[in-house]
């Protein structure tokens, strides 16, 4: 068994430190922070658990996706406990070789399937909760949306089909998130003004980019549309 | 800089970067040398909202369910019929369907050099030897080949070739 604990990930980035939440089993120490791993091919057939230091840590509320990649970077996003409410961390994993572990607090798997993808999807509905209450600072909302456009962008940049890369989770996700994460799309969109452009006319609602114009002037305008709309 | 290629194109050791990214067009559009758009079917309901630049094509009373089938029938308005495999011949020019399932996720053009050129989605176009060197978790498995007589279509330029480092882990311009 392969534990990917933080200290191998080699890209963990704290938001705070330890804080104390409520979680199953009461109070557990909970570790704070963003940790991204990478499914390498030779980790395929490995059984691993994504987990803290201790079994009998957990990481929650975490974002996980319906379509979890059977390769590329997970994202575990562990949001700031006192923003949100415990709402359980239900049965999650993938991969028939995925071992079990305390993130299904029954440490009994639920699932057995044969491909790699996520069964259950948890996290969205707190975060939302977290962000109509205005209890999600700006700063764990950019985190979140960061996270979720590195997932989104590495999942369909070799995408053909429009409906998909702009149907994926971690895209619609961030669109739920509504107005929140407009400041978040337009400082992203001289990057990437195709995606931008049409995640700003998603959550706004507003067409003020013409039909026949260039990536680059959508961009100029939807910063001018700010400037008078911000 | 390819760091994100190596886990969608496990069988991929070495290609050409040909052309910078663009969203002007996809791998389907690029497979019938049509690089002013981005060949999607129409959405089966609601609308579907076109990023800056891009201009959505599907041939007019084609099947718009994505399937191979139906990108089968899209590609034949442009001139292309089955054949049964991928060998080079000089009068012809060939194309190949990928598919998960039965969703064609992507198409390679063959060119004149017996290589086999690929759009990445919005991403860059690459050269590769064979069309099976794409197969993998991204666009499953070459399902069927087509072909048309040889057309003065666009050929990428020599491109930077790059091949897959196992020492360093990744891909690098070889010596």
């Amino acid at each position: 068994m392969t534990r990917l604990y933080p200290e191998i990930l080699g890209d963990v980035r704290p938001l705070k430190a330890h804080s104390p939440a409520v979680g199953m089993g009461g109070p557990a120490p909970m570790r704070l922070g963003q940790f991204v791993a990478t499914l390498s091919a030779e980790m395929y057939q490995q059984t691993f658990v994504i987990g803290g230091q201790q079994p009998d840590q957990f990481f929650g509320p975490v974002t996980l996706f319906p379509t979890f990649p059977a390769r590329g970077p997970i994202y575990l996003q562990v949001l700031d406990s006192a923003d949100l409410q415990w709402t359980g961390l239900n049965a999650w994993g993938y991969g028939k070789d995925l071992e079990w572990d305390w993130l299904s607090g029954s440490g009994e798997p639920t699932v057995d399937a044969p491909s790699m993808h996520i069964h259950q999807y948890v996290a969205p509905a707190s975060q939302h909760a977290a962000v109509r209450q205005r209890t999600l600072s700006a700063d764990a909302l950019d985190n979140v949306c960061r996270l979720l456009a590195e997932l989104w962008i590495s999942q369909t940049n070799t995408e053909s089909s429009l409906e998909r890369i702009f149907g994926h989770p971690a895209f619609q996700q961030i669109v739920d998130f509504g107005t929140a994460c407009v400041p978040f799309m337009l400082s992203n969109i001289d990057a990437e003004p195709e995606r931008w452009s049409v995640g700003l006319a998603l959550v706004t609602g507003e067409r003020p980019v013409p039909d026949d114009a260039s990536a680059v002037d959508a961009a100029r305008i939807w910063k001018q549309w700010e400037l008078q709309n911000g | 800089m390819y760091d994100w290629m190596r886990p969608k194109f496990p069988a991929l050791m070495e290609f050409r970067h040909t052309s910078s990214d663009t969203w002007a067009y996809n791998c389907h559009a690029w497979g019938v040398d049509d690089p002013g758009h981005w060949w999607q079917p129409p959405p089966v309901s609601g609308v579907l909202l076109l990023p800056p630049g891009v201009r959505r094509y599907w041939p007019a009373g084609v099947d718009p369910s994505g399937t191979v089938a139906s990108f089968e029938v899209a590609f034949a308005t442009r001139g292309f019929a089955p054949c049964p495999d991928d060998s080079l011949e000089p009068l012809s020019e060939k194309i190949a369907i990928y598919a998960v399932g039965d969703r064609a996720t992507h198409t390679a053009r063959q060119v004149p050099s017996g290589a086999w050129t690929s759009k990445l989605g919005p991403n860059i176009d690459i050269e590769h030897r064979s069309p099976g060197l794409l197969e993998g978790p991204e666009y499953g498995q070459v399902r069927c080949f087509m072909a048309r007589s040889r057309q003065a279509t666009s050929v990428p330029q020599n491109g930077v070739l790059m091949r897959w480092d196992a020492a360093t882990g990744q891909f690098t311009v070889p010596p």
